[in-house]
């Protein structure tokens, strides 16, 4: 059997025995306790149109990335199990007012283990935790939870606004929630530095055999939320120093620069409606230019049932030349359907179309055809146990 | 986009609104806490914050401890509908968001009424939820669920 075969059959198995297990796990022994969770996401996608057989980067296209931080692209060809199948296991040692949390994710994209989280924290008060060690950077309203595919509403989140090349930091943050009168409020504010070797994000624009080492350095942000019983708005800005070094093919490295990323989103789930949207601009005058990205979905709960249609915008601002720029829109229809109160199936259906002038993933200069034209078909099953 | 996608799209859903799940009503249910408890009463915007991890505490202060029916139980459905305009599943969904981020630990999960009983006298801070049938004096009624 292949080696990717014996793999997905592995996640199969965990994912069974996951189905007959408790929820979490809790030992206590003299005021120390253990707890174990975890989350697992199998999905297979296939992308449906036709097109030229490989871009300059190396991926069969029409391809559709799903996950930029990965690399987790479908291409096409065939069934795709990789881009977003995942097992994610989370352990946490709890001793009063302090616990130690550590956080596993095995991707089918790369199939091996990476150690996502790992972090103490300190409950100062019923209102204010410290933490500090590896952590997700929570940019946008999903980051955080991006790999718990039970916790978002899609089969993947939309790439036109989830997609950078840091996903993590090292460093520490406060977290605050109170109320307020009839409303929730919500605080995070951060600060620390990632150093990515080996990103596969820029494989995506350097090609699948290069190899770019990533730097964001002083990194300093702080998102608010505000929630009450079917409306929740989140307010986002982070600032941090960016350099990326080239490795191969070509030694190239670029100036430390800085950017500064604005965030909002707003959420509604007010009787039956539920309505997601974000907005996010960067600011990178001192390198390229800027990033505008927005998506607005909206769906209707029908029992266990979530129909849901979302549209999504990329755009590139490019100050030296506009014509470079990167422009994508995304449409995703999407069906939801909660198996248990812990497991879910999804089916989607996902439109990439590519708005850039000049040609973006081009197989060669000459022949315009992004990676951006395709239609993927995706079919997921996650749970949390 | 072609047109046969969004065809197939519009049957899907017709499909889920005809097999579209009821949510059954099992009773009245009260907000309890043990009887020693200081926990006055409760209004519903501080029940929901309490079970869906958006504040820690009681309005006095004390550490809210929240204790969930088990999953299999109508009454969890009936609470969180009521409550919060949630399935049992979105609400774990919005756990499995904060207890896989670090921002929160689900409630507590209890096998049935008599064993909330129990930890609510046993843990101070304890609050859970349980039909009017199973009220006695071991507990108090902060709050009824609408």
């Amino acid at each position: 059997m292949h080696s990717g075969n014996k793999k997905f059959l592995a996640l199969l198995v965990v994912g069974a025995l996951g189905l007959t297990a408790p929820s979490i796990r809790a030992e206590e022994q003299d005021g120390l306790s253990f707890r174990g969770s975890g989350f697992l996401t199998l999905a297979a996608g296939a992308v449906l149109n036709n097109g030229p057989a490989q871009n300059a980067s190396g991926y069969h296209c029409p391809c559709f990335i799903s996950d930029y931080g990965e690399a987790g692209v479908y291409e096409k060809g065939g069934l795709h199990w990789r881009p977003d199948s995942k097992l994610g296991l989370q352990g946490s040692a709890l001793y009063g007012r302090y616990s130690v949390t550590t956080q596993v994710v095995w991707r089918g994209v790369d199939s091996v283990f990476d150690m996502e989280w790992l972090y103490g924290d300190i409950k100062l008060n019923n209102n204010l935790t410290l933490q500090a060690g590896r952590k997700r950077l929570p940019l946008f309203y999903y980051s955080e939870s991006q790999d718990v595919g039970f916790a978002i509403p899609w089969a993947h989140l939309p790439p036109q606004l989830y997609g950078w090349e840091i996903i993590n930091y090292n460093g520490a943050n406060l977290l605050y929630k109170d109320q307020w009168g009839d409303w929730s409020s919500g605080m995070n504010v951060f600060g620390g530095n990632e150093n990515l070797k080996d990103s596969p994000y820029w494989k995506l624009y350097n090609g699948k055999n290069s190899r770019t080492d990533s730097h964001w350095s002083n990194i300093a942000g702080a998102y608010f939320t505000l929630g009450n019983e079917w409306l929740e708005g989140r307010l986002l800005y982070v600032q941090s120093d960016i350099q990326n070094t080239i490795l191969a093919p070509v030694l190239q490295a670029s100036p430390t620069t800085r950017q500064k990323i604005y965030g909002a989103s707003f959420n509604i789930d007010y009787s039956q409606w539920v309505v997601r949207s974000e907005f996010l601009y960067i600011n990178r005058k001192e390198s390229y230019g800027g990033d505008h990205a927005e998506l607005l979905g909206a769906g209707y709960r029908l029992g266990k049932w979530l129909p849901m249609a979302t549209y999504a915008r990329y755009r590139q601002s490019v100050t030296l030349d506009q014509t470079m720029a990167e422009a994508h829109d995304g449409i995703s229809l999407l069906l939801r359907y909660d198996l248990t109160t812990s497991s879910d199936v999804k089916v989607q259906f996902d439109h990439w179309k590519n708005r850039a002038q000049a040609p973006f993933f081009a197989a060669t200069p000459a022949t315009a055809n992004p990676v951006g034209q395709a239609n993927l078909l995706t079919l997921s099953y996650d749970m949390v146990f | 986009m072609p047109i046969q996608y969004i065809k197939i799209f519009c049957v899907l859903l017709y499909c889920a609104g005809s097999l579209a799940a009821q949510t059954a009503s099992a009773g009245e249910l009260l907000v309890v806490v043990g009887n020693n408890s200081a926990v006055g009463s409760l209004d519903k915007t501080q029940v929901r914050n309490i079970f869906l991890g958006r504040v820690s505490s009681f309005p006095g202060g004390q550490t809210a401890t929240p204790v969930d029916q088990p999953e299999s139980s109508p009454l969890r459905d009936e609470f969180y509908v009521k409550v919060a305009n949630l399935s049992a599943a979105e609400v774990k969904a919005r756990w499995a968001q904060l207890a896989f981020t670090g921002r929160g630990e689900p409630p507590r999960v209890a096998d049935n009424s008599k064993e909330i009983k129990k930890i609510l006298n046993a843990t101070p801070g304890a609050i859970g939820y349980i039909k009017k049938s199973d009220i006695d004096d071991s507990v108090k009624i902060v709050f009824v669920v609408e």
